[in-house]
């Protein structure tokens, strides 16, 4: 075993004193990261970046790195606690993970969102260490029609995720399309939509949106005290009652099971990446469930699915980003700008090129992964605490933190009024019974949707068979397709056995 | 009417006043803003923190550079930004290709005239690249079977920018067509190409480097009058006969409008330096491939019109601009 | 909620049709042959026409009174125009101060007492300023006061 060899070379470089210090910093750096209100790991990556130089590469790299899978840990931890998403791949945490905590159930989503992470992360870290070459040739399958039919896929999830009427979660999907649509467009290079605002012409981010949408809009809840009072666990926070229980586990482990795959074949898609991976997990794991109905009330599953997709998507994304030197995601492209910097050329030859920066980088994620998960579990209870917090106290320290994520995102003006002005909408949808979640997640797929609709048919001039006539392409389309018929079939059957009987 | 033009003279004259003369001698007597209009770890990004390091490790100014990202809209957010500092001499930005296709495309609320040209840095051919099991191993191959079937080829390239008008360039030298299909990015139009999704696609040498040395791509042909050093094998356009395929992206550095000249002075001078420094030639422009071309203000400045006329040329060419 | 719901798709038609004659008109259906920029647009719009029609189909049978409470809708004022104030007063305080002085607000709005306002302005500002600026180095628009 060959790969063993290298493996253990590998660990030989990450567990020295330097490189473990550097991952420390790193995944602390990217929980907090991760935790405060919108900003994500590309952020916290590039400010970080300037510190490195002049180190050891090494050692920088695994820093980077550690910023980026720590920030999907740290996602987790303020959607669970105040319904914010920490970053875009934590989004579908707060659907289950809030609701959990309102109903003082908070150390167990948290437990169970690292101990789903820390699979998923592992899992994957073990495909990429064996398969990563062989692996990044699946990523040159998918073409633009193969994209398309991914993003059709997709969204064909949202009949699983819209509320009491179907109308209105096709509605707020619908508008979560069309808010996709601003910006230039891609073929014209003409701003659409825009209305003259230069900050629209890349187009609206959905963490802005998701920051009122779900954050302000879940404040404005809590201070009008309508979300049941937010309350910490009845028992004592001891470590055992933190954790997920029995039955949590014998709920959850199929779906993190599934959640790891997806998340790690769609983090390795240039473009896809973990908020999509995330939400597919999470779909998919509610239409896979025994008990949909508890889905968006607190089903600890559903915490466990997108948490351990958006982390096996972290991994993933190292697939083509270290094999092929093609960046999959913001993060990653930071990360590629840095390996250029330290003179490191990712690609086909950087595993013989430098074998002890590729291994101690592997080495280095099992290493992080097992410190992230036991940091955040010792500290679980301490998170919780912000739940103690007064509730004005709390509402007026997280809405000026969340206008500040929402400002440092893009260090814009514009956007903190998107996020504030997605908070009142998102409040009265909330009231109104309509669904947020397909409308976020629709903004996150539409743009590709439209892109590589256009691009295929550009590329067929025309020729709607494209998306037919090639196997992938085919094949994810037809399961689209059944992810509609088949629970719309099963749906009027029950109804018409029940009518019967 | 006339006071008003008179009391805008005096003031004129009371801020000129403060603002040159002594005072000048000591500039920067504070921090300098560096924009950069897109997000961090970005092309300009990276390029903006190493000269930002360059220029404190090697003192080249009192004062240092503090990188600020200012992204969104394709540059013309952080563009709009600086350029609304009319004459002040403490804030600069990057200069990619976004600083002339974004206002010229979309409807930026600035364009090139609302700056004061610093300093060019270097600039960045194109390569056009095959995939290696494709059956065109030249560009004359190409250039026959584009003869042969009009649009018959794809050619994967970023939205409109410099992949458009490479493409435009070489479809109008020898007279053929292309499709052309717009990617959100390099790297998305680079791993169409890997997958064999498209025929064709433009990439800087930064970008191809690691895809060439594997073998995974092969370039045909450079866009620039001269051969690279770092890939001798690779011909020219103007070698196969189409001497007019030239296009670049220039790097470099702008101020907002009207800033004093003394400053200018001063901030031409320390660029001048960081081109001559051997950090700056070994740790940028060597690992990232970028043609390294020293131009002062005054050149700059040409240099500056002189790519706006030549995105203008192509973009009517191919139908963007009327 | 009926007259809620009647109201919001009511909305949802007037965006939809918005949508739809821009991308007609504005942007361009179709582009040599191929779908234009406002091809996407244009079908997405359309949906949105026919789920809206859904939506107030089913209003009717939705049960009747308001969506809001006095206090939510108090609630939904004041963060809101929170928002809106914060951005103001931004433009001339500089973000770090604006964020601190409408948390300190916002405390005393909440039911906090005038002590907690007044801790919160300077605890906030000062943890921000650490947070965002000097380690997340992102450049708050500054005030008057330099920062």
């Amino acid at each position: 075993m060959e790969t063993l060899e290298l493996l253990i070379n590998g660990f030989a470089v990450a567990l020295q004193g330097q490189s473990l210090l550097a991952c420390l910093i790193g995944v602390i750096g990217g929980v907090i990261i991760g935790a405060l209100p919108g900003l994500g790991p590309s952020t916290g990556v590039a400010v970080l970046l300037p510190l490195t130089f002049g180190r050891n590469p090494t050692t920088a790299i695994i820093m980077l790195a550690g910023i980026y899978y720590g920030a999907m840990f740290g996602g987790a931890i303020s959607s669970t606690l105040i319904n914010t998403p920490g970053d875009s791949a934590a989004v579908m945490t707060c659907v289950d993970g809030h609701p959990l905590a309102q109903q003082g159930r908070a150390g167990a989503a948290l437990g169970m969102a690292s101990l789903a992470s820390f699979i998923g992360g592992t899992i994957s870290i073990i495909i990429f260490t064996f398969l990563a070459p062989k692996l990044a040739e699946a990523v040159l399958w998918f073409g633009p029609p193969e994209y398309f039919a991914l993003m059709v896929m997709g969204l064909s999830t949202v009949s699983g995720l819209t509320g009491k009427s179907p109308f209105k979660g096709m509605a707020s999907m619908l508008v979560g399309l069309a808010l996709s649509t601003v910006g230039v467009d891609l073929v014209t290079g003409k701003p659409r939509f825009c209305f003259g605002r230069p900050e629209l012409f890349s187009g609206i981010e959905f963490i802005t949106v998701a920051l009122g949408l779900f954050g302000i809009a879940e404040l404005i809840n809590l201070a009008a005290g309508e979300s049941g009072q937010l309350k910490r666990t009845e028992v004592k926070l001891s470590f055992r009652n933190m954790l997920p229980n029995k039955e949590d586990w014998g709920h959850s482990w199929p779906h993190i099971l599934r959640g790891t795959f997806l998340g790690f074949f769609i983090g390795m898609l240039p473009g896809a990446g973990g908020t999509i991976a995330s939400f597919i997990s999470y779909s998919m794991a509610k239409r896979r469930s025994k008990r949909p109905e508890l889905f968006g009330k607190g089903a600890i599953e559903g915490v466990a699915a997108p948490e351990s997709a958006n982390n096996a998507a972290s991994v993933g994304a190292f697939v083509p980003l270290l094999a092929l030197g093609v960046p999959g995601s913001a993060t990653t492209a930071v990360l590629l700008g840095a390996l250029m910097m330290f003179n490191l050329r990712p690609g086909p030859l950087i595993f013989q090129r430098a074998p002890e920066f590729v291994w101690g980088l592997i080495a280095s994620m099992y290493v992080g992964n097992v410190m992230l998960v036991a940091l955040l579990l010792l500290f679980i209870a301490a998170f919780v605490r912000v739940l103690d917090t007064p509730v004005h106290l709390l509402v007026a320290s997280v809405f000026v933190l969340i206008l500040a994520g929402s400002f440092s995102l893009n260090v814009g003006i514009f956007e903190v009024g998107i996020t504030v002005a997605f908070g009142a909408i998102g409040y009265v949808m909330k009231r109104l019974e309509y669904p947020p979640a397909p409308l976020v997640l629709a903004l996150v797929l539409g743009h590709m949707l439209e892109n590589s609709f256009r691009q295929s048919l550009i590329m067929s001039r025309g020729d709607m068979s494209i998306f037919f006539t090639r196997p992938l392409s085919l094949i994810l389309l037809a399961v689209a397709v059944a992810a509609v018929v088949i629970p719309a079939i099963r749906n009027y059957q029950r109804a018409s056995a029940s009518r019967s009987i | 009417m006339r006071k008003s033009v008179t009391l805008l003279a005096v003031l004129g004259l009371v801020l000129g006043l403060c603002g040159s003369g002594p005072a000048w001698a000591a500039y920067p007597d504070k921090p300098i803003t560096f924009v950069v209009p897109f997000s961090a770890g970005g092309g300009s990004d990276v390029m903006a923190r190493a000269i930002t390091k360059v220029f404190q490790d090697e003192k080249l100014l009192p004062q240092p550079l503090v990188v600020e990202n200012r992204p969104g809209g394709s540059g013309a957010v952080g563009y709009a930004y600086v350029a609304r500092r009319v004459g002040d001499p403490y804030i600069i930005a990057t200069v990619s290709s976004s600083f002339w296709t974004t206002p010229l495309t979309a409807e930026s609320p600035v364009n090139y005239e609302d700056f004061t040209p610093i300093s060019g840095l270097g600039l960045d051919p194109f390569l056009l690249m095959v995939n290696p099991k494709s059956p065109y191993k030249t560009l004359e191959d190409v250039i026959k079977a584009a003869k042969e079937k009009p649009m018959g080829l794809t050619v994967g390239g970023t939205s409109l920018s410099d992949d458009r008008v490479c493409t435009g360039l070489l479809e109008k030298a020898a007279g053929i067509k292309f499709n052309y299909v717009p990617f959100e990015g390099g790297g998305e139009a680079m791993t169409a190409l890997l997958g064999g999704h498209v025929d064709l696609c433009w990439a800087n040498p930064g970008e191809a480097l690691n895809q060439l040395e594997a073998g995974r791509a092969v370039a045909l042909a450079v866009s620039v009058e001269e051969r690279l050093a770092q890939l001798p094998d690779v011909p020219t356009f103007s070698e196969a006969g189409y001497p007019q395929v030239v296009h670049y992206q220039l790097r470099g550095i702008v101020a907002p409008k009207n800033v004093p000249e003394e400053a200018v002075k001063v901030l031409e001078a320390a660029f001048k330096k960081l081109h001559e420094s051997q950090a700056w030639q070994k740790d940028y422009m060597e690992r990232f491939m970028v043609t390294p071309r020293y131009y002062n203000a005054k050149d700059f400045a040409n240099a500056i019109v002189e790519r706006n006329n030549a995105y203008i040329a192509v973009y009517k060419e191919i139908g963007v601009l009327k | 909620m009926k007259r809620g719901t009647q109201i919001s798709a009511v909305v949802l038609l007037l965006l939809a049709i918005y949508i739809m004659v821009t991308s007609i008109k504005k942007l361009g259906y179709k582009l040599n042959g191929l779908p234009g920029p406002g091809y996407a647009p244009f079908w997405i719009a359309f949906f949105l026409v026919i789920f809206a029609l859904g939506i107030l189909w089913e209003a009717k049978r939705l049960p009747g009174g308001s969506i809001f409470t006095r206090r939510t809708l108090k609630m939904l004022a004041i963060l809101t125009t929170a928002g809106i104030i914060t951005i103001l007063l931004a433009l001339f305080l500089g973000l770090l101060t604006s964020l601190a002085l409408v948390a300190g607000a916002l405390v005393l709005l909440l039911g906090g007492s005038l002590k907690q306002a007044v801790v919160t302005v300077p605890t906030v500002g000062i943890c921000f300023y650490l947070l965002f600026q000097r380690l997340l180095m992102v450049s708050f628009p500054k005030g008057p006061f330099g920062f």
